[in-house]
């Protein structure tokens, strides 16, 4: 089990260049990408999926290579396996909650699955309290709700990770908190590792056991999140220390 | 002012010719404009804009400006006229053929340029969640891309039948005006009222209209959009 992520890549827009010189390696359950919006995280997650092309590096996911500049190896994105879930979804607006979840295991001329796969979308369907909207479209239903889609849908094809761009900035504040919760469970029931990114100190504080700081391009830091001082005797994360680093992370000297 | 008697005829001879040349030549356009829109929307290559502008043309040339083009390459000593006429013994000069082209490469803008603003309507999120959700290039086309710029592209095919539909002076360049064998809605109204027959013009101009405004009212159903995105 683990993460190897070893990538460099320079883009052009507009007359600037903005260049992308990661390296960092994890093996926790819950790993958080952490950085201002610009540094390169989204980049950086669709270069893991291979939406994005690289000039070189190394990517590695639970020993198998995904990508290797040196040897010339490239798996598509569609053999990855990788379980990706958008800032605000992408659930294609034209199939229902249904047909969404089920959507990596149809093939193009029929929506009807095979019964073991139609069965394990009832399970996800089940597992994520969404059953009662199956025959909706996307459009029909809340944002909570919507999130849930995108994992489930996520989770159909067993991806080896889940990575996850901004998870909760499309929600409420109430709702964000609920969602982390879900997000933990979520975790343990598939027992599946995730790599997400943010910009919200909550998140780091509730979820991350390991958090990656990420900077105009570059890894600035890697905290293991898992050991104390980082959390109290009863496992839950002291804040103040994460919010030390945060701060220190973003170049503001803590008080 | 005398009368001439209406046949049925006079009518559905060249009504029924219409709608043959116009529906061939707007499955060609369809088939064609799809797919360089598909090329122009999701794909970077060198020239491509001036390769838009080109296909954009029939639409701002004047229709006997195309049909002279037309003639001179299609004809008999046209470098594609000879080469058909040699290895395949075809002309199409003067051929319902002839005036199912003229019609395809006049409609074909309409189709290229709505499916292109519709393919490009499509967000790259939603390809991108496909190919992660395994799905090829092929699968991501017709599973996501063109399901959602669908709409847009049948609005631009009736837009297109209506083009093909009404088209005259191509197609008169090209393939003539010979009753029941080239002579279209459009250049059978021309000829009735060139020969004082008003009665059969004015029953041509009438389901002309009709046939068009049903072909717009279709099309403006098709725009509008369905799905709402999440």
């Amino acid at each position: 089990m683990g993460v190897e992520v070893d990538v460099q890549q320079t883009f052009r827009s507009g007359g600037h260049d903005f260049s992308l010189n990661i390296q960092f390696s994890c093996d926790e359950n819950i790993t958080v990408l952490f950085g201002q919006s610009g540094a390169g995280k989204s980049l950086l997650l669709k270069i893991i999926a291979g939406l994005q092309d690289t000039q070189t590096g190394k990517i590695v996911i639970n020993g198998r290579v995904l990508f290797d500049s040196s040897e010339g190896i490239n798996i598509p994105s569609r053999y990855r396996r990788i379980g990706f879930l958008f800032q605000d979804y992408a659930l294609f607006p034209h199939m229902t909650v249904g047909e969404n979840i089920g959507f990596s295991k149809r093939s193009i001329f029929s929506k009807r699955l095979i019964e073991k796969d139609a069965e394990r979308v009832r399970e996800l369907l089940e597992i994520f309290q969404i059953k009662d909207f199956s025959k909706k479209y996307p459009s029909e239903i809340s944002g909570g709700q919507r999130q849930r889609v995108g994992l489930a849908r996520a989770l159909l094809q067993k991806p080896d990770i889940l990575l996850l761009d901004e998870p909760f900035s499309a929600l409420d504040p109430l709702l964000r908190i609920q969602m982390r919760a879900e997000l933990k469970k979520i975790q343990s029931i598939f027992n599946i590792p995730i790599l997400f990114i943010t910009h919200d100190p909550q998140d780091v504080a509730e979820l991350g056991e390991r958090l990656v700081l990420i900077k105009q391009g570059l890894v600035s830091g890697s905290v293991d999140l898992s050991n104390p001082p980082y959390r109290d005797s009863l496992g839950k994360p002291v804040r103040p220390e994460i919010r030390k680093i945060l701060l220190s992370a973003a170049g503001v000297s803590s008080a | 002012m005398y009368s001439f008697p209406v046949t049925l005829e006079a009518v559905t001879v060249p009504l029924l010719l219409s709608l043959k040349v116009a529906g061939i030549a707007t499955f060609i356009a369809s088939v064609m404009g799809i797919s360089v829109a598909w090329l122009a929307a999701k794909r970077d290559f060198w020239g491509k804009e001036v390769l838009d502008a080109l296909l954009t043309l029939p639409v701002v040339l004047p229709p006997t400006v195309l049909g002279y083009y037309l003639l001179v390459l299609l004809g008999r000593r046209g470098p594609i006229g000879s080469w058909l006429e040699t290895y395949f013994g075809i002309n199409l000069i003067f051929t319902w053929q002839g005036a199912v082209i003229a019609a395809s490469i006049v409609a074909f803008p309409l189709v290229y340029k709505s499916a292109r603003s519709a393919f490009e309507g499509v967000s790259r999120r939603y390809e991108d969640a496909s190919r992660v959700l395994g799905k090829n290039e092929f699968q991501v086309f017709s599973l996501v891309t063109f399901p959602l710029a669908i709409r847009g592209i049948l609005a631009g095919s009736m837009l297109a039948f209506a083009r093909a539909l009404g088209e005259f002076g191509a197609t008169l360049m090209v393939a003539g005006s010979l009753p029941g064998k080239t002579q279209t809605l459009s250049i059978a109204v021309y000829e009735a009222v060139q020969a004082g027959h008003d009665q059969v013009a004015n029953f041509l101009v009438v389901v002309t209209s009709i046939v068009c405004i049903v072909v717009l009212l279709a099309s403006n159903y098709f725009l509008k959009p369905k799905y709402r995105e999440a």
